[in-house]
């Protein structure tokens, strides 16, 4: 991984070839990256509308300026227990495919920009049954960042029942 | 292919309508309106249907447009005179063609015994027209028909030919410049003229002066340089220098041929351009374009009411300027949203349209007159409501024909004319599209539907029911009374269907019936399936939204007998009947409340009678935009989808039919539930 | 290349056709009957009409007929593309100074070459 290091350009600076840049957040004390092409903005927490028989990690739906958008807490997500949302938390809308989700962690950190070979495998058997949530590893100075891979994390939520 | 298949579906989409017009002409002529214009306009969707199915070769189509064509222009000249007799020929033909149409556009298939008799029948009028205008089996080779990259190569050599201009050469349009230019292609090596230019004084626009010698040098087949001339043999004469003169095509028309051998019979062309400035003008656009401007709009509606709650909560900021202002916007936002809904609304014409032909059909098969009767064709629905609403009509259509009309003689018997009628109408009232299919036949056997109802277990013994309910027995699932399965009724498919399908559309459907005077079945639609009118309810901290079009009314707990059974499940009486309790806590899987409900609304699930939800509160009846939940989630049993409420918080809003069912422990019903 | 005006009200046909002029490099403008054939023709001075014969308001024939009184459609050519082929319909075709007419369904390669011939 490399923190853009030109001192002369900030974090967020045009990536080079080949390097992509992550939108990360907090949940808890870890730190998950999505890639910033997925991110389609970042929205303070309203309460959301509660959904009959909604999945254990799901918050219910948002109203995203007249789209009705389903929040999920990434932390219950990852087998914790549901987020004691306040104003203080984010949803991060993103694109997964045709469909928008939120995505309701505790904080959004930072931009950064990874080379691909900055980017290591997650080891086998780690990450459980969640194998497929995270799509590869990047250390940086903050600590490790987790990216996410959300259509294994919510594809699964996302099949129409048609 | 693909791209074929994008014009193919646009074929048949134009062929709905055109024949929808055909029928309508038709059924105009059989009326005995000889309009020109009328039978002009029934001549042209015949031909547009057979040009399409030209190009895309749907043979028996072709061939059975091609006759009815003939006829039409038959009729269209003067030389056929519509007798009521070839007026209903061609309202069978019209049917007829729309079943071929039918076939085409599934591909292919055996057509019904209809077409090849009304076939023979066109071929009989047909006939009277005489062996000129008889129809030709191959359409003749045109001037221009030929393909030049389909012929093959020839033997190098020198060809020559005269080219002389006739005196309309370039009235109508011909350059010999260009014509030169495009044979250099072919292998013209010179074009000479021939003597003497004239003089330029004598030079008109109209008139080529000028003859020329053309010399080609070319490996092309004779055929290939004669066909290259065909577009203008019509306009010059050409001339092989070399010998023989081009071969001709086998019947094109020459250059030596009169220019106006005969008079042709007047056009009705007059009384079309007149008829024309009544023509409205429309533009086809993509449904998915309008619907973005529908979503659009609503979420205007919804910010509207967001900025009036919001500027509501802020002391003082409600002058009465900025009331004023708020209330003109609100308004012009409604009537922004009323038109736009409206592009979405069309005439229910074309399915009405289609109606005729059914009741013709069944008519035969079941050997009973009748005669279908509409009103308010104009009147709109919503594109996507008209699009399924073909299928329930003719449902009821055939119910009507099939039960409700009795036999001629029984007709007789009862003092009735032989011929049954059948009225099939549309009306806007209010928010809402009323359609009502009414026919005067022996109306609903109550006797007959009351003892199948028993046998089926649908009404237990001893119960009694008032007429009304036992008419509505028939819109119970596999429920029908037809003694024996008639193959137009069909097996297993009842009035269920048609009313599932109906409340799919956001529409409920009921019957009236009188014993020896009717049957009035009356479906009721929402204007748009964007909009709904719906009662905003609190469950908990949670509002919801009831479509109003399943709310029957609202009761007070501590005004009703509850009852709870054995089983733990409860229900309430409500005007001597007992109605199922639904907690929509418990169903929707809400947190169990602090205090008990104390409200019940009484809600109709179209299949299974009526069922009473408990709810908290009733916060009030309001007008909401659909939204979708699949777009970016799935399905939710229970739900139809949901709704932005003025402070900009998303509603749901229930489906009652399927709350109900998951209220059920799995399948089984219980009857008592029907009533 | 050229100008086309293309003119039918099927518009399934009318799109093969225009579809078919622009795959040989022709720029094409489009109506859907004579009327507004002849406004398109004032409008934007076609190098070569092809026009249905059988439309609504005004047919073909009485088309070609206006449009050759217009200084627009003096010596334009202006073909009839149509299934029927009765002589009555060809000698009409040329009273009006029609330059020709194109047998339905059509060849591409047949409307290309005519272009290419005519304008």
């Amino acid at each position: 991984m490399t923190r853009t290091d030109s001192a002369a350009a900030p974090e967020a600076d045009a990536p080079r070839s080949g390097q992509k840049q992550y939108v990360t957040f907090m949940v808890g004390d870890r730190t998950y990256g999505v890639d910033i092409v997925s991110v389609r903005e970042i929205k303070q927490w309203t309460p959301a509308t509660m959904l009959p028989n909604q999945p254990a990690y799901t918050r219910g739906v948002l109203n995203l300026r007249g789209t009705i958008v389903p929040v999920h807490d990434l932390r219950a997500r990852f087998g914790g227990p549901l987020t004691e949302a306040t104003d203080t938390h984010v949803v991060v809308i993103v694109w997964i495919g045709q469909q928008t989700i939120g995505i309701l962690v505790d904080a959004v950190s930072d931009i950064i920009t990874v080379s691909p070979d900055d980017v290591r495998p997650v080891p086998a058997g780690v990450g459980g049954a969640d194998e497929k949530a995270i799509s590869g590893l990047v250390n940086t100075e903050a600590g490790l960042v987790s990216l996410l891979d959300l259509e294994g994390l919510f594809a699964a939520n996302s099949e129409n029942a048609a | 292919m693909e791209e074929d298949e994008d014009y193919e579906a646009l074929f048949f989409a134009e062929c709905a309508d055109l024949l929808g017009d055909l029928q309508e002409q038709l059924d105009r002529i059989a009326d005995g309106d000889e309009d020109p214009e009328t039978i002009n306009a029934a001549f042209r969707a015949v031909h547009s249907v057979k040009g399409g199915a030209a190009a895309f070769g749907f043979t028996d189509l072709i061939g059975f447009a091609h006759i009815f064509e003939t006829v039409m222009d038959g009729i269209r000249s003067g030389r056929l005179e519509t007798t009521p007799d070839l007026a209903m020929i061609l309202v069978r033909a019209g049917d007829a063609m729309a079943h071929l149409v039918e076939l085409a556009s599934q591909g292919g298939g055996e057509p019904e015994a209809i077409v090849p008799r009304v076939k023979a029948e066109l071929e009989e009028v047909a006939a009277q027209l005489g062996a000129e205008a008889a129809p030709k089996p191959q359409p003749e080779p045109e001037p221009a028909a030929e393909s030049a990259s389909q012929m093959g190569e020839a033997a190098s050599r020198e060809i020559r030919i005269r080219f002389a201009p006739g005196p309309d050469f370039f009235a109508r349009g011909h350059d010999p410049l260009r014509i030169f230019r495009a044979a250099r292609e072919l292998g013209l090596m010179s074009a000479e003229v021939e003597g003497e230019a004239p003089p330029l004084s004598d030079l008109s626009f109209e008139a080529c002066p000028f003859v020329w010698t053309l010399t080609f040098d070319t490996d092309r087949p004779d055929a290939e340089i004669d066909a290259f001339f065909d577009v203008c043999a019509d306009a010059a004469s050409i001339e092989r220098l070399d010998g023989e003169t081009p071969t001709e095509p086998t019947d094109p028309p020459t250059p030596t041929e009169p220019a106006a051998r005969k008079q042709p019979p007047p056009q009705p062309a007059a009384s079309a351009k007149k008829s024309g400035s009544g023509v409205a003008r429309s533009l086809r656009v993509d449904l998915a374009r309008v619907d973005k401007l529908v979503n659009l709009v609503g979420e205007i509606v919804i910010t509207q009411a967001v900025l009036a709650q919001k500027l509501a909560e802020i002391d003082g900021a409600m002058t009465l300027e900025a009331g004023h202002s708020l209330e003109a916007l609100n308004r012009q936002t409604r009537e922004l949203q009323e038109s736009v809904m409206t592009i979405r609304a069309q005439p229910v014409k074309s399915v009405f349209s289609r109606m005729p032909r059914i009741v013709r059909d069944l008519s035969e098969t079941l050997g009973k007159r009748a005669r279908l009767v509409i009103s308010g064709e104009n009147t709109e629905v919503d594109t996507t409501v008209i699009e399924e609403l073909t299928e329930p009509l003719t449902h009821m259509l055939r119910n009507s024909m099939d039960h409700g009309l009795e036999s001629a003689e029984e007709r007789r018997a009862a003092g009735k004319p032989e011929e049954g009628v059948i009225h099939l109408s549309a009306e806007h009232r209010g928010e809402r599209v009323i359609i009502q299919i009414t026919d005067d036949g022996r109306g609903i056997d109550r006797d007959r539907v009351l003892a199948k109802a028993m046998e089926r277990g649908l009404v237990g013994p001893g119960e009694s029911l008032t007429p009304e309910e036992i008419d509505a027995l028939i819109f119970h699932p596999g429920f029908s009374t037809s003694e024996k399965v008639s193959s137009v009724s069909g097996r297993g498919v009842g009035m269920d269907v048609v009313k599932k399908k109906i409340q799919s559309l956001g529409g409920r459907c009921t019957v009236r019936s009188e014993p020896g005077k009717g049957t009035e079945f009356t479906i009721t639609l929402p204007l748009t399936l964007a909009v709904l009118d719906g009662m905003t309810i609190r469950v908990g901290s949670e509002r919801f939204v009831l479509p109003l079009s399943s709310v029957i009314e609202a009761v007070r707990l501590e005004d009703c007998d509850v009852r709870e059974m054995h089983d733990g499940s409860r229900m309430i009486g409500v005007r001597g009947a007992y109605l199922r309790l639904i907690s929509l806590r418990k169903t929707l899987g809400l947190p169990p409340a602090d205090a008990p409900e104390t409200m019940a609304v009484v809600a109709d699930t179209e299949t299974d009678g009526h069922v009473a939800l408990l709810v908290d509160e009733l916060i009030g009846q309001r007008h909401v935009v659909l939204k979708s939940l699949e777009t970016n989630f799935k399905r939710i049993d229970g739900v139809s989808g949901a709704t932005i409420l003025g402070d900009g918080r998303v509603a749901l809003i229930l489906d009652v039919p399927s709350l109900a069912s998951l209220g059920l422990p799995r399948r089984t019903m219980q009857q008592e539930t029907v009533h | 290349m050229s100008l086309v005006l293309a003119v039918d009200d099927t518009r399934a046909l009318r799109n093969m056709l225009v579809d078919c002029l622009r795959s040989g490099g022709h720029d094409v403008i489009e109506a859907s009957d004579g009327v507004e054939a002849l406004e398109q023709l004032r409008a934007h001075k076609p190098d070569i009409v092809i026009t249905d014969l059988n439309m609504p308001r005004m047919n073909g024939l009485d088309f070609i007929e206006a449009a050759r009184r217009e200084p627009e459609g003096r010596g334009l050519p202006m073909l009839l593309l149509t299934t029927e082929t009765a002589q009555e319909l060809k000698d009409r075709a040329r009273q009006v100074k029609a330059t020709g007419w194109i047998a339905k369904p059509f060849d591409p390669d047949q409307i290309l070459s005519l272009v290419a011939r005519l304008a």
